[in-house]
């Protein structure tokens, strides 16, 4: 954790500041003031956004914002579903070693301010904002839920044996947690009022059973939640 | 009036229910209801190439005694799908075994073998072998592979 603490606003014009150096200048002075004032825990890569309706967003890998988010770009729905994929050779099979899982997601820059974050195809970008709406302080939960097993008809493959590492280009403090599948529902982070936060996710195949020949297909569905 | 409100309130929620279903990979969801949810899905896909997997029942045809220690010997022409002449560089490897077997290279390189401990109440033991080239395994290995133990009364199985 970042253990720095800067007020929320400032915080929002340092990492825009890193996204995109046409405001590293603007940004710093900005900071340097936010620095004497009382202040809040800070996170990289999570930034304020105005308050207004009560509204959320999430994406994972392609996403639905026309233009970004610091050049008045709107939030919108896609309805692709990007898939994550690793063909294991038949040499290691069951071997323990790990095999690094790509997606076809081709989402490398930040709905944000369009900073390249991502690097495709080895990782997926999710991000998320919740606004809930006036003077509300509601607080958002991003859970990720996905069965016991991954199928190819009636053999599986447990869900536990995929994981996840956070990164991002030039980030350093990481919003959500690395982790494996539990096959079941699991709680990845939490969005304060009007916060947006973001990272890429590289997945990774244990390898560590011996499963029958096959392809083998499973969903996980991330759903973001505002009481 | 109840009726055409109960049905106005079924078909928002089979509508909502439709869109949510629609969304995959970014939802923007807005609304004074609570709470407010959006949801996103991600696909994943692992596949597994084939290997050959040999059931082993290490026990005496006579006694019905486990038979301990007892080696698989896998030559390497048994593995060779494409009829080109045995490459002791690509000799089948052990990817997995219900025993503490350890694949050894055998006699002049040209199979690999298999040990193992009948450590096991119940056999049969089960070794799984794959070709470290990616290259498919013969299905029918059977006739040249033999067990090295104390009886010939063990039983090697395909699938």
């Amino acid at each position: 954790m970042n253990s720095r603490y800067v007020p929320a606003f400032a915080h929002a014009l340092r990492e825009t500041a890193l996204h995109n150096p046409k405001f590293r200048i603007g940004a710093g002075l900005l900071a340097l003031f936010a620095a004497l004032v009382p202040a809040a825990p800070a996170h990289a890569y999570t930034i304020t956004i105005s308050s207004g309706s009560r509204a959320i967003y999430l994406q994972v890998g392609q996403g639905g914002y026309s233009g970004t988010h610091l050049n008045g770009g709107t939030p919108g729905n896609n309805g692709t579903v990007n898939t994550v994929s690793v063909s294991v050779p038949a040499g290691v099979v069951a071997s323990g070693t790990a095999q690094q899982m790509t997606s076809n997601s081709t989402v490398s820059q930040s709905p944000i301010d369009g900073f390249v974050f991502c690097s495709p195809p080895s990782q997926v970008y999710i991000g998320a904002w919740s606004r809930p709406g006036g003077t509300s302080s509601g607080v958002a939960t991003l859970t990720v839920t996905t069965p016991a097993n991954l199928t190819s008809g009636s053999d599986t493959i447990p869900f536990s044996q995929i994981s996840w590492t956070m990164s991002g280009i030039g980030d350093t403090v990481f919003q959500f947690p690395n982790g494996s599948f539990t096959g079941g529902t699991q709680t990845l982070a939490t969005f304060p009022a009007n916060t947006w936060k973001e990272q890429c996710m590289t997945f990774q195949y244990a390898n560590s059973v011996l499963p029958a020949a096959g392809t083998y297909t499973g969903r996980a569905v991330y759903t973001l939640s505002l009481p | 009036m109840q009726k055409g409100t109960t049905l106005a309130i079924s078909l928002v929620l089979a509508a909502s229910a439709l869109a949510e279903s629609a969304y995959a990979a970014s939802h923007f969801e807005t609304g004074d209801e609570a709470p407010l949810a959006a949801s996103v899905r991600l696909n994943f896909t692992i596949l597994i190439p084939e290997i050959l997997t040999l059931r082993i029942d290490p026990r005496d045809a006579a006694t019905n005694a486990l038979q301990s220690p007892w080696a698989l010997r896998v030559p390497a022409m048994a593995v060779r799908a494409d009829g080109l002449e045995p490459d002791p560089t690509t000799l089948p490897r052990a990817v997995a075994s219900s025993n503490a077997g350890t694949l050894a290279t055998g006699a002049a390189a040209a199979e690999s073998v298999q040990l193992g401990e009948s450590a096991q109440a119940n056999p049969p033991e089960q070794v799984s072998l794959a070709q470290p080239d990616d290259r498919p395994l013969l299905r029918s290995i059977e006739p040249t592979v033999s067990l090295d133990t104390h009886s010939a009364a063990f039983l090697v199985a395909l699938p």
